[in-house]
C-alpha cells in the first residue's frame, strides 16, 4: 500500500484536501487529531506530559488544557523540544499500526497521511510521496485569523516554528495551489488520476 | 499492448480508454447500463445500440457512439468488436486488438440464454489476455433451474399478494416474462422506476409481457396480485403482512436484506461452473477476474494451465450489487 504524505502551512488549506479525500472514500491518517486523541487518552503519555508540564496541564474532565500548554511551549523552544520528544513517538507508532492495518473491502492502492509538520519532524521519510498545499502568506493569515480569532502576532510565531514555503516546495513531490485563483477540486482530480497511472500494475501481452 | 486494471475501471494507457469506467473521464466502452459500470461525468461513450437507449432512460447526457453487433471500431491503432453477453439487453463483450495481440474484456455475463437478452456469442478469434467478470465465482454458488423455483412460489401463494423486491434494471424484466410464462393469471404491477425501462426492452425486441402501474386498490384483485418494486420502495412495504414478501436476487447466499425472510435466487450473471465453461471455452494464454470473487476460478485455471495474471484484491473494481 502507497502512502502520500499532505502538509502545508498553518491556514493553507490541508484539512480541506484531507476532507474531501476522505469524502471519497480514501483512507486518511489526521496527524494532528491522532495526537490529540493520544494525549487524551494514553495512560503513559499523559503521565509523562503532566510530569514536565506539571498535573494543571490537564483539566478536570481528563483532558488537555490546549491552550495553556500551548502558551508554555510557543513561547519557549526547549519545552516545544520536550514537548515534542514526547508525543512524536507515540504517533510514529500509532501510524505505524494504522498504516499495516487496511481493511480487506478497501479498493484503493494508496492512502494518506495529513501533517503539518511532515518534514520537521521527519517523518516525510517514511512515505512515498508527498504534496504540499501551499496558499500565499496573505490569505493563510486571513484564513487564520477568521477561524481561530487569534492575534496575527500569535500566528506569525506559530509559523516561525515551521519550515519556510519555499524549503518545502523545493522537497515536495507534487502541490495543490490553494490560492482562490486555481481550482482545487480539479488539481486533487488531476493528482489522484496520475496516481492511478503511476502506481496500478499493468498487464502486458 | 498494456492495460492497467484501476480500482474504477480499467485503463488502456496506450490509447487513453477507460473500458467501464466508474469516474467522469474523457472516454469510455460501457459494456452495459448498470450503474456500476458507467458514470454520468463521461465525456463520450462507445456502446452498442441496446445499452444507448438504456443510458439515455438512466438521464445519461454525454456523447454516445453507437456500435453494432459484429461492427468495428477504431480508437487509434487499436481497433475493437463487439459481442453479445447475454447480461442485460444491449450487454456486449469487447475484444480489443493492436499489432497482432488481442483482449476479450467480457463485462457481466450469462452464457446460458434466458430469453431477456441477446445470446452471448462466442469470439471466434484467439485471445491472448480474456479479462474475466466473477462475480460468483466463488466455491458457493450454484444456480438451481430459477423456472421451477418461481413455479413452486407461484404455487404456494396462489390467494396471497406476493410482493418481489428486485432491481429495476434486468432482473424486473427477466422476472415479469418469467411469471407470465406459467400462466398464473395473476395481473403484474410495479413502480415507474421499473415500467420506464418496459418500452425500451420491447423497441429491442424483449417483451417481458404487460406490466401496469401500481395503485392501491389492486390489493383486493382476485386472484391476487404481483407487485414488482425497486429496492427502496421494496424495503418500505416489505414487512406489511398483507404482502408475501420476496426479495429477488442472486446474491441470496451473500447479501439478503435483514427485513425479508424469503429470497428467490435468480442471477443474470454466470454462476462459478458456466463462469469456468466460458473460460475453457475461450482459452485464453492469460487471464485476470475482476469484479467479484475470484479464488476458486484462479485456482481451476490454474490446474488446468492458463495463466491467471493476479494483482492484489487491494486494487480490484469495488464490488457493487447489480
Amino acid at each position: 500500500m502507497i502512502t502520500i504524505g499532505i502538509t502545508g502551512g498553518i491556514g493553507a488549506g490541508k484539512s480541506y484536501v484531507s476532507e474531501y479525500l476522505v469524502r471519497k472514500g480514501y483512507r486518511l491518517y489526521n496527524s494532528d487529531l491522532a495526537a490529540r486523541h493520544l494525549i487524551n487518552t494514553d495512560p503513559e503519555l499523559k503521565q509523562a506530559i503532566q510530569f514536565e508540564f506539571g498535573t494543571s496541564i490537564y483539566q478536570t474532565d481528563g483532558t488537555l488544557n490546549r491552550k495553556l500548554l500551548a502558551e508554555k511551549v510557543f513561547q519557549n523552544p526547549s519545552a516545544l523540544e520536550k514537548l515534542n520528544a514526547i508525543v512524536h513517538p507515540a504517533t510514529i507508532y500509532d501510524f505505524k499500526v494504522w498504516k499495516e492495518t487496511i481493511p480487506k473491502s478497501y479498493p484503493y492502492l494508496f492512502q494518506f497521511k495529513e501533517a503539518a509538520i511532515l518534514f520537521e519532524s521527519g517523518t516525510y521519510l517514511n512515505l512515498d510521496r508527498i504534496i504540499l498545499v501551499y496558499a500565499p502568506l496573505t490569505l493563510r493569515l486571513k484564513r487564520v485569523i477568521e477561524r481561530d480569532q487569534i492575534s496575527m502576532d500569535t500566528i506569525l510565531q506559530r509559523m516561525q516554528h515551521q519550515w519556510s514555503d519555499t524549503k518545502k516546495i523545493i522537497q515536495s513531490d507534487d502541490i495543490l495551489f490553494n490560492d482562490e485563483i486555481n481550482n482545487l477540486i480539479l488539481q486533487i482530480e488531476f493528482l489522484l488520476n496520475k496516481y492511478d497511472q503511476l502506481f496500478n500494475p499493468l498487464i502486458k501481452i | 499492448m498494456e492495460i492497467q486494471p484501476q480500482a474504477d475501471g480499467i485503463y488502456l494507457p496506450e490509447v487513453d480508454f477507460w473500458l467501464d469506467a466508474q469516474k467522469p473521464v474523457h472516454t469510455s466502452w460501457v459494456s452495459h447500463a448498470h450503474g456500476d459500470h458507467f458514470h454520468s461525468g463521461i465525456k463520450e461513450v462507445f456502446c452498442t445500440k441496446g445499452t444507448s437507449a438504456l443510458l439515455r432512460v438512466r438521464g445519461f447526457t454525454g456523447k454516445i457512439q453507437e456500435v453494432d453487433w459484429g461492427s468495428t471500431f477504431q480508437i487509434r491503432d487499436f481497433s475493437f468488436r463487439v459481442l453479445p453477453a447475454g447480461h442485460i439487453p444491449g450487454s456486449a463483450m469487447l475484444i480489443g486488438e493492436n499489432k497482432g495481440k488481442r483482449f476479450l474484456y467480457s463485462g457481466d455475463i450469462h452464457p446460458t440464454p434466458h430469453g431477456m437478452a441477446e445470446s452471448l456469442k462466442y469470439p471466434d478469434v484467439p485471445i491472448d489476455l480474456l479479462i474475466c467478470e466473477s462475480t460468483f465465482g466463488n466455491d458457493g454458488f450454484v444456480q438451481e433451474d430459477p423456472n421451477v423455483l418461481l413455479q413452486h412460489l407461484l404455487d404456494q401463494t396462489q390467494s396471497r399478494p406476493l410482493l418481489f423486491g428486485v432491481y429495476a434494471l434486468g432482473k424486473a424484466q427477466r422476472l415479469c416474462a418469467m411469471i407470465h410464462k406459467i400462466e398464473t393469471g395473476r395481473k403484474i404491477y410495479a413502480d415507474s422506476g421499473i415500467i420506464n425501462y418496459f418500452p425500451v426492452y420491447q423497441d429491442l425486441g424483449f417483451d417481458p409481457g404487460p406490466i401496469h402501474p401500481w395503485r392501491r386498490s389492486a390489493i383486493s384483485e382476485k386472484p391476487s396480485p404481483i407487485l414488482l418494486l425497486s429496492p427502496p420502495a421494496f424495503k418500505a412495504r416489505a414487512r406489511d403482512l398483507v404482502w408475501f414478501s420476496v426479495w429477488v436476487s442472486g446474491w441470496k447466499l451473500n447479501y439478503q436484506p435483514h427485513y425479508v425472510r424469503n429470497t428467490l435466487p435468480i442471477s443474470d450473471h454466470a454462476d462459478k461452473e458456466s463462469l469456468l465453461k466460458f473460460v475453457k471455452t475461450i482459452q485464453p494464454k492469460q487471464v485476470y477476474f475482476n469484479h467479484g470473487y475470484s479464488q476458486w476460478m484462479e485456482n481451476e485455471c490454474e490446474k488446468i494451465l492458463i495463466k491467471v495474471a493476479k494483482i492484489d484484491d487491494s486494487k480490484r473494481i469495488r464490488l457493487l450489487n447489480s
